[in-house]
């Protein structure tokens, strides 16, 4: 069967789509870091604990990820809408083709938040037992990574949809697509890494603890090789049209991975230098260029199929107008309230 | 059909989307209301310098926090996960029409995170004022959350302009926004207050926690009051079909809206309760039944307000099948499963896999199968295929609740198959009846000696019954036999004076109230108690014939003759023998036989379910019989189910008028032919004679076939005179139409005629007093119609003086009847239960079969030289 006739017919979008790519290489920029520091944290705590279950930096970087986890699943809703509105029509055919494990995503949302709120109570009362919650969160986290990058994978291989003509029942996964080992990889790798970073961040503003710097340090710097290498990988894993984007045939793709392949260089830099406002600095600089450049691999593999500029555009540009508003108005609170939040301790 | 399906069967039905949806809400709600909740408490506590309520509030935040900012926001995520898989066009539809609606909210959600967490986080750690201000902020999101995602919500139920414009802000601020707002609003804070009494039993100070119970009553019992108060108002702004949804007796809309008033005073009450100081234990258990409650007036309310929406996820715009009402047309014509982007399967020829693809496409987002959703078993167990197939026909017509089927009527079929081959393990279809030839004795006649010729007929051809008499009655047991006697001659005579008729039936048929529980129910239904097998005008199996002056006939009129011989057989055909006496002398003058066709094979089981009630053939059961009920209370909102349960169970035509009984009925309700036949007609559509055979007692592998006559011979079927179905419905409704009667509309809305061009051109017509004319197709003495082209639809007589079966011939003294027998018996007749059964008087005067003095034979009644010319029939 033609792969092209099982495309769904996509619906029209209010204003040019390049607005929606933009917000969504932004804001899953911001989505995919915190995502690293909730998995890479909680890899990096389990691991301490495990070795000792008293382990300051364990109980540091574990009790602030009830945290990361709320901001990671709300970042994570704004990509995920901006996804749909210029490539719905794929997304809803893989999510559907894979239904029974994309709906556990909510089971592991409820079960691994409330289990990070226990080991965080357990922690902050000493009392044991806490690291089972967390081992728990940390694997429904990971779980939850490998299911969306199980069907973002497959919503763009519409070719590999046939396979609902013999399992309609949801359970299907895209564990033939080449690229999906060396990219889970690349995440778990970069969560390892950004795990590393949080536990060192706070020792450079004389929180956390001391050792967490040191080790949280050399995490990000090891992991960041790893995960270079898996870059690689991956990169070499992608079809062929789309990897030569990114050798030359198309000069922005090629300027645009370069950049970011260069930006953690500096940050690598940073890392060994034990500096890690600077290693945080350069490496979301790269994670917002490699976010750029996750949107021109799904762009360039869907390209025999859709171009979000065929897109049929509505032209009603005041709604975007609010959102813009309620964003600043949003930014504005959010800055205010922690201003109020943090401006003094002693008061109260 | 864009998208693929997600097959399921037990956890069909959108059970992911209510598990989800249900609890989500709730707490939702609570996100909104407990967000002015805290600020409020909070400020309170300062307000009183109370160290044990800013306590309170501290841990109530931490309780909301987890509550709302855990399995709120997960599950609010969890919504939208489960509709992209569920009904992923209709979101496309939300995403694509509110993205920057939805971004939006995405940024309140996030000011309500970091504003919850500040709030909760550094308790304690900030100026007071400060920590207010947060608090304050977080509710203002949160509120500003609901605004936004009331505006979605309401879009789907009222779109309101938006179906012309396509405009985002005709979308948001639709006819529904502010009162739910308002609705949403005060719920939110009821919600709020309902959480506070759960939290408030662990405070330890006596007078904090009195004061918190105190408060949180308010919280309670106010808002309950003016969420009913703006429910009114949200009702105002419904739609007149959404209104008309709700008032439906569907069990749950009806069990749904009865909750709601009983919910809400019940909150209010118990609300107030806990400001007396009741034992601890006591307020604990009225806390968890106050939480229930508030739970069930939130589920009652969105229920209703989907119940509302229904047949549509998108009002007017998407069915909640995800299929678009401006496609229907194109999958009617050119079928859905080649439209479907996603099967294989395009065509009906392995019905079983077509119907199975067409049942997910089309069922399976509402309707589980054998799960907790809208199972589809208990609602499709009564249907063999072709009540299934009818089901699927009348969808979304008479019936508001359901989407249209969307298909060929080939791909309907499949779909029926499947439901009833696949999901039930098949039906038992009706039993084919071989014809039998039973014995007939013709009664003897000498053309050189007899000086009488004895017609005998009945008048309709064939009487059907409807022997549920324990629920309803629309025709009881009552045949008319009629008879002329003609005195042989150079000038026959009509003889009406000095003679005596009489009937009786043949052996075996003699006490139908052995079989009949008619004469149990009488009472009930007609208000008269005849005695056993003595019918409604005091007419038993035998006895004397009037005369009937108007027609220069006698008559025996309502026979309560029944199709149930003693032997225990099905016999529609009962024979009648006639005898004529000198009134004077007593002798016999002559004799003859007719049949009194009488049958209660109508096939109402085919959809109403249970089995046929005598012998696996013929009669409406019990249960057949209270489906009928069932159905017309539910849709009708009428209590007669419940009334026949009581052994009252009514004549039809007690409330519908009906000529045929003479009827007036209840003023305003159609009359009982043009309901019925308009109702079912919905359900009918696009068939031939067989569907009047789904009712009528004309099978052609039957036990009665009552169109036996000549036209049957000559392959003139029901269509042919009284129109296709639709046809037939929309003369007999527009009849009613033009009464002013407010239910036809209903009816005809979704008929379109087929014999004629359009609903204007259909002929109004009174049923059993205007019928199809002879001489439509039998213009010309001696020509026969066009067998194939010939059609008597929508000419009907004016009258019930110039039906066919009241008409005297030419000479005005012999009526047509007699000599070519009862409409659909015409001779010569075809009879299943004896081939000649009919053809009585041809065989008895003239040795064959058809009509009486056809084929020259004039010599029946006139004697001697025959008349050169016909003097009985028209030029």
């Amino acid at each position: 069967m033609n792969a092209l006739a099982l495309v769904p017919t996509p619906d029209p979008i209010p204003v040019a789509w390049g607005w929606f790519e933009g917000l969504g290489i932004l804001t899953f920029g911001l989505h995919i870091t915190l995502a690293n520091v909730l998995v890479g944290g909680g890899l990096l705590a389990l691991y301490l604990k495990l070795r000792d279950r008293n382990d300051p930096t364990a109980s540091d970087v574990s009790t602030r990820l009830p945290t990361v986890f709320a901001l990671t699943v709300n970042f994570g809703v704004a990509p995920l809408l901006f996804l749909q509105v210029l490539y719905g029509h794929f997304f809803y055919v893989s999510a559907t083709l894979s239904a029974a494990w994309w709906l556990t995503i909510i089971a592991f949302l409820i079960l691994g938040y409330y289990a990070m709120y226990i080991n965080q109570h357990r922690v902050r009362a000493a009392r044991p037992g806490g690291g089972i919650f967390l081992a728990a969160a940390t694997g429904m986290t990971l779980c939850i990574g490998l299911i969306l990058a199980n069907v973002l994978t497959m919503m763009a291989r519409p070719e590999a949809w046939t396979g609902y003509f013999d399992n309609p029942g949801g359970t299907m996964l895209n564990l033939l697509e080449p690229t999906l080992i060396p990219r889970y990889l690349h995440f778990v790798f970069a969560s390892l890494a950004m795990g590393g970073l949080f536990a060192a961040l706070p020792a450079r503003f004389g929180k956390g603890t001391p050792e967490g710097l040191e080790k949280g340090m050399k995490v990000f710097t090891t992991a960041t090789m790893l995960q270079m290498a898996a870059g690689v990988w991956w990169l070499v894993a992608l079809e062929r049209p789309v990897m030569l984007r990114f050798m030359g045939d198309s000069a922005f793709d090629t300027a645009l991975f370069a950049i970011a392949v260069a930006l953690t260089f500096p940050a690598l830099a940073a890392g060994f230098r034990k500096k890690p406002v600077a290693a945080a600095a350069w490496i979301m600089a790269a994670i917002m260029a490699m976010s750029g450049v996750r949107a021109v691999v799904r762009s360039a593999t869907l390209s025999p199929f859709f171009s979000p500029g065929d897109l049929a555009v509505t032209g009603e540009f005041s709604p975007l107008v609010l959102f813009l508003a309620s964003l600043a108005v949003g930014l504005a609170a959010l800055a205010y309230m922690l201003r109020l939040g943090f401006k003094t301790q002693e008061e109260g | 059909m864009e998208y693929p399906i997600w097959e399921l069967t037990t956890f069909g039905g959108g059970f992911f989307i209510a598990l989800v949806a249900v609890f989500h809400v709730f707490v939702a709600h609570f996100a909104v209301g407990g967000g002015l909740f805290l600020p409020v408490f909070e400020h309170m506590a300062y307000k009183r310098d109370s160290a044990p309520l800013l306590d309170y509030v501290k841990k109530h935040t931490k309780f909301f926090l987890l509550t709302t900012m855990v399995f709120g926001g997960m599950t609010g995520v969890g919504i939208w996960f489960t509709i992209s898989v569920i009904a992923p066009q209709s979101t496309s539809t939300l995403i694509h029409t509110f993205v920057f609606g939805w971004a939006t909210e995405w940024v309140c959600f996030l000011a309500e995170i970091a504003a919850l967490l500040i709030y909760h986080y550094r308790f304690d750690k900030m100026k007071r004022r400060d920590h207010l201000i947060v608090g304050w902020l977080y509710f203002v999101f949160a509120w500003l959350s609901l605004l936004l995602i009331n505006g979605i919500i309401g879009f789907m139920l009222t779109p309101g302009a938006w179906l012309e414009t396509g405009s985002f802000w005709d979308g948001f601020f639709n006819p529904s926004f502010w009162p739910s707002l308002f609705f949403r609003t005060f719920m939110a804070l009821m919600i709020a207050g309902l959480f506070g009494f759960i939290t408030a039993h662990r405070i330890k100070d006596d007078e904090t926690r009195e004061a918190v119970y105190r408060c949180c009553a308010r919280w309670t019992a106010l808002p309950v009051v003016l969420a009913v108060l703006s429910g009114w108002w949200y009702l105002s702004v419904l739609p007149p079909e959404a209104m008309a949804r709700l008032s439906l007796k569907a069990a749950r809309i009806t069990a749904f809206h009865a909750y709601i008033p009983g919910i809400a005073a019940g909150l209010f009450a118990l609300g107030v309760a806990m400001m007396i100081r009741l034992p601890r234990e006591a307020r604990i258990a009225l806390s968890v039944i106050l939480l229930g409650l508030g739970l069930g007036f939130i589920g009652s309310f969105e229920f209703l307000r989907e119940a509302a929406r229904k047949p549509y996820v998108i009002h007017d715009y998407m069915y909640s099948n995800q299929i678009m009402p401006d496609k229907m047309g194109q999958y009617a014509e050119s079928g859905v499963l080649s439209a479907m982007k996603w099967t294989r399967v395009k065509t009906t020829d392995d019905p079983m896999a077509a119907g199975k693809v067409l049942y997910q496409a089309q069922c399976a987002s509402c309707h589980s199968i054998g799960g907790p959703m809208n199972d589809i078993r208990p609602l499709t167990e009564k249907y063999p295929i072709i009540g299934m197939d009818a089901k699927l026909n009348g969808l979304g017509k008479v019936q508001p609740m359901m989407p249209p089927f969307a298909g060929t009527p080939a791909e309907r079929l499949a779909l029926a198959t499947y439901i009833v081959n696949s999901i039930h393990g098949g039906k038992p279809g009706n039993i084919p009846f071989a014809a039998v030839e039973l014995p007939l004795d013709i009664p003897p006649f000498d053309p050189d000696k007899d000086e009488y010729v004895l017609l005998s007929w009945n008048n309709l051809g064939m009487h059907c019954i409807s022997d549920s008499y324990s629920e309803w009655v629309l025709l009881p047991p009552a045949n008319d036999i009629y008879a002329q006697l003609i005195k042989r001659g150079s000038t026959p005579e009509v003889v009406t004076e000095g003679v005596k008729l009489t009937y009786s039936v043949e052996p075996g048929f003699e006490n139908p109230a052995a079989a009949s529980d008619f004469w149990d129910n009488v009472e009930s239904i007609f208000g008269a108690r005849p005695a056993d097998n003595v019918g409604l005008s005091g007419n038993g199996l035998s006895g004397a014939m009037h005369h009937n002056e108007a027609l220069q006939c006698f008559e025996a009129g309502l026979i309560p003759v029944e199709p149930y011989p003693a032997d225990g057989s099905f016999n529609p055909f009962p024979v009648f023998t006639v005898r004529a006496h000198d009134a004077a002398t007593g002798e016999l003058l002559a004799e003859t036989k007719t049949v009194a066709p009488t049958s209660t094979e109508m096939g109402c089981k085919n959809c109403h379910g249970g089995p046929w009630k005598h012998g696996d053939l013929a009669g409406i059961s019990k249960a057949t019989g209270h489906d009928v009920l069932m159905a017309h209370d539910r849709l009708s909102n009428t209590e007669l189910a419940a009334a026949a349960d009581a052994g009252k169970p009514m004549l039809c035509q007690s409330c519908h008028p009906d000529p045929v009984l003479g009827a007036e009925g209840k003023p305003g309700l159609l009359n009982l032919p043009a309901a019925v036949h308009g109702f079912h007609a919905n359900f009918l559509t696009d068939r031939g004679s067989e569907a009047c055979a789904y009712c009528h007692p004309n099978r052609p592998d039957g036990p009665t076939k009552c169109l036996r006559g000549v036209h049957d011979q000559a392959d003139v079927g029901c269509v042919r005179c009284h129109g296709y179905l639709e046809d037939h419905a929309l003369c007999l409704l527009k009849h009613e139409q033009k009464a002013g009667k407010p239910g036809a509309d209903k009816l005809m809305r979704h008929l379109a005629p087929r014999t004629v061009a359009s609903v204007d051109a259909v002929n109004p017509r009174l049923p059993w007093m205007q019928e199809p004319d002879c001489s439509t197709c039998h213009t010309e003495r001696g020509i026969m119609p066009d067998k194939a082209a010939a059609n008597a639809y929508n000419t009907w007589t004016s009258g019930g003086d110039t039906l066919y079966r009241n008409s005297p011939d030419e000479t005005g003294a012999v009526m047509c009847i007699a000599c070519h027998n009862s409409p659909h018996a015409n001779y010569p007749a075809v009879n299943k239960h004896g081939k000649n059964r009919d053809n009585i008087a041809p065989l008895q005067y003239q040795g064959n079969t058809r009509a009486i003095g056809a084929d020259g034979n004039c010599t029946v009644c006139h004697t001697g030289q025959a008349p050169d010319e016909d003097g009985h029939h028209p030029e």
